[in-house]
């Protein structure tokens, strides 16, 4: 691996000569404070540091103001509203403490999210991670038109979330859809479906199938970014030592990105997890509950049926187990230096 | 043998990326008739501009293609300047908590907003902001400003310390070599991480469904969700529509793309 410092001089493309030369122009300005007393060393340095602790709090003050106010302050709102039990009839707050969860437990709903949504972002993540790689390496090196072919494939994820999933819901339409009249046309007429987004068994890996097309790119961008940073002498050498095209994916590439494709993976789990609007405008978390995934489900009891205290219960579980996925690509970021 | 293989390999690529764009796009250049045409025409046998000129007359949809703009650019605009000013102060100032501050931020950038919907809409019920620009544009700064901070330090640790050093060394304050040495050299990256805020806000679903609730405070992305009927659906309509909807993305992504690729493997990947 390429020292992460290395990297960066790498890829960032320096400040332009124009720019350089203005700060240079403005420092020339300013020469004159030189005969300026300076202050002793010591003083200078604790002065430094009183003005950096007044400053950083000014200049961070604002993102973490906004930041308490929007995320922490609602977020202790919602544990507090997921010890009570609420009603929809009266505005009647029961405190019930951690029964609510253990009921919630025990009642099949909960368990179905969590099932539903394992399912759907294991796969999601799965099948970016795996076209993203294959697109990447397609792409890697270059042929004509490349730069074309690479804009183009990033469109899916340039488009807004809604707008795929309606171009989707188009495709899976039985009678105007795309997908029906292409099996139909290769001779595969038994495969097509009266209703993709219908059928309980299917509804969820049709959602799984746009959630990939959506966000592959992501992965396909970031893995390329990273093939490109791969030394031109590890290829070489092992060619030299006659190594064939699999092994060198194996002992070279795989090795080589496999810390950017970890912590792509876990970056895009969480966005999986949290994602809302493909599921909701393709199937509404149906048919019979089938695609529910906790964003979709906390919406829906939460603002179609009004059950607050449930609804925070559910909110506050998914809020842990995204917490534990952040944690541990917070972890990895240390790991690897980049924090 | 191997060329071949990777062509094949290119071209289902572009097959699976550009299908649905395609078949959006014949659909939309479709006239009332030739939509329901059992199995459907790919190519449009008589194309016609009619959907596109529908959807914008219909009612409503210029007014949501305005309110899109302006909570759009008022987020991102707001969000560059809160994340331009915390970014230099985690990345070169040094205080008390610091650490620990720019954990919390990190954390809020994967933040699950399904756990605070319920509270957010209630706080900002009790504030009066429901249903108005200024409270949805304050929901979506809160969400974007960690990404900003995130995005545009990784851009400040590529620009040398020493420039700032010697214009503190010339008797500049510290605030003086930000504003005259650091900000014009970061240009680049806060165009980046303002392209990356707008692609997010323009596109954000969940907010604007729940804190939007008349209808001509709408943004684009919920309503375009006007053209599905419950009964049946206008697609001509709706996929004309949506093209209206994505223009602007692609235009901007046509300038950008560069700089926004560049910011999001640095961001993401490298930091």
């Amino acid at each position: 691996m390429t020292h992460p410092g290395e990297r960066n001089g790498r890829a960032s493309d320096g400040p332009p000569a124009s720019s350089a030369t203005d700060v240079d122009r403005s420092w020339m300005g300013s020469t004159n404070r030189q005969k300026r007393r300076r202050p002793t060393a010591a003083r200078r340095s604790s002065l430094a540091e009183e003005n950096d602790t007044l400053l950083g709090y000014i200049f961070t003050g604002p993102s973490l103001v906004i930041l308490a106010v929007m995320l922490f302050i609602p977020m202790g709102y919602s544990i507090a509203l997921s010890l009570f039990r609420t009603s929809m009839a009266n505005s009647i707050y029961t405190f019930v403490g951690f029964r609510g969860f253990l009921d919630a437990l025990m009642n099949g709903d909960l368990w179905r999210i969590v099932i539903n949504s394992v399912a759907w972002t294991a796969a999601v993540v799965a099948g970016q991670l795996v076209i993203g790689m294959a697109g990447a390496m397609l792409l890697a090196d270059p042929f004509p038109g490349r730069w074309l072919v690479r804009s183009l494939v990033i469109l899916p994820w340039v488009i807004p979330g809604v707008v795929a999933a309606l171009m989707w819901r188009l495709i899976y339409d039985a009678q105007l859809g795309l997908l029906n009249a292409f099996l139909t046309k290769i001779g595969l007429m038994q495969l097509a479906r009266e209703d993709w987004l219908g059928d309980p068994n299917l509804a969820l890996w049709a959602t799984v199938l746009t959630g990939i097309w959506k966000g592959f790119p992501f992965s396909m961008v970031m893995c390329l970014a990273a093939l490109q940073n791969v030394p031109r002498e590890l290829y070489e050498a092992a060619d030299m030592d006659g190594a064939r095209p699999f092994q060198k994916f194996r002992y070279v590439t795989v090795p080589s990105i496999s810390d950017v494709v970890r912590t792509v993976a876990l970056l895009i789990s969480i966005w999986t997890f949290n994602y809302f609007e493909i599921i909701w405008v393709l199937t509404r978390g149906g048919p019979v509950g089938s695609t529910h995934i906790f964003p979709t489900f906390i919406y829906q009891i939460s603002f179609r049926n009004f059950d607050y205290g449930e609804a925070s219960r559910f909110a506050v579980i998914s809020f842990v187990i995204v917490s534990g996925f952040s944690l541990l690509y917070i972890r990895r970021l240390r790991s690897t230096r980049q924090i | 043998m191997r060329s071949i293989l990777r062509a094949v390999g290119i071209l289902l690529l572009l097959l699976f990326v550009l299908a649905p764009f395609a078949e959006m796009l014949s659909m939309a250049l479709k006239g009332p008739k030739e939509q329901f045409v059992i199995p459907p025409t790919f190519l449009p046998r008589h194309a016609t501009v009619e959907n596109f000129v529908d959807a914008w007359n219909q009612p409503n949809f210029s007014r949501y293609f305005l309110n899109s703009l302006a909570v759009t650019i008022s987020t991102t605009l707001l969000v560059s300047v809160i994340a331009i000013f915390g970014a230099y102060g985690f990345t070169r100032l040094k205080f008390r908590g610091r650490g620990f501050f720019f954990v919390i931020i990190l954390f809020s950038q994967m933040f699950c907003l399904a756990a605070i919907m319920v509270p957010l809409y209630r706080i900002l019920g009790n504030l009066g902001l429901i249903d108005t620009y200024a409270g949805l544009v304050i929901a979506y700064v809160g969400f974007n400003v960690p990404v900003g901070v995130w995005l545009l330090r990784s851009f400040l640790v590529s620009i040398p310390l020493e420039l700032e050093e010697a214009a503190l060394v010339e008797g500049c304050t510290k605030l003086k070599a930000f504003v005259r040495v650091v900000l014009p050299l970061m240009r680049s990256g806060i165009g980046a991480t303002a392209a990356y805020i707008f692609f997010v806000s323009w596109q954000e679903f969940l907010f604007a469904l729940i804190f939007m609730t008349s209808q001509n405070h709408r943004t684009l992305p919920v309503g375009i969700l006007d053209f599905v009927g419950q009964y049946e659906t206008n697609w001509g309509n709706l996929m004309a529509a949506s093209i209206l909807v994505i223009i602007p993305v692609f235009v901007i992504f046509i300038f950008l793309q560069r700089q926004l690729i560049a910011g999001l493997t640095q961001g993401a990947v490298k930091g």
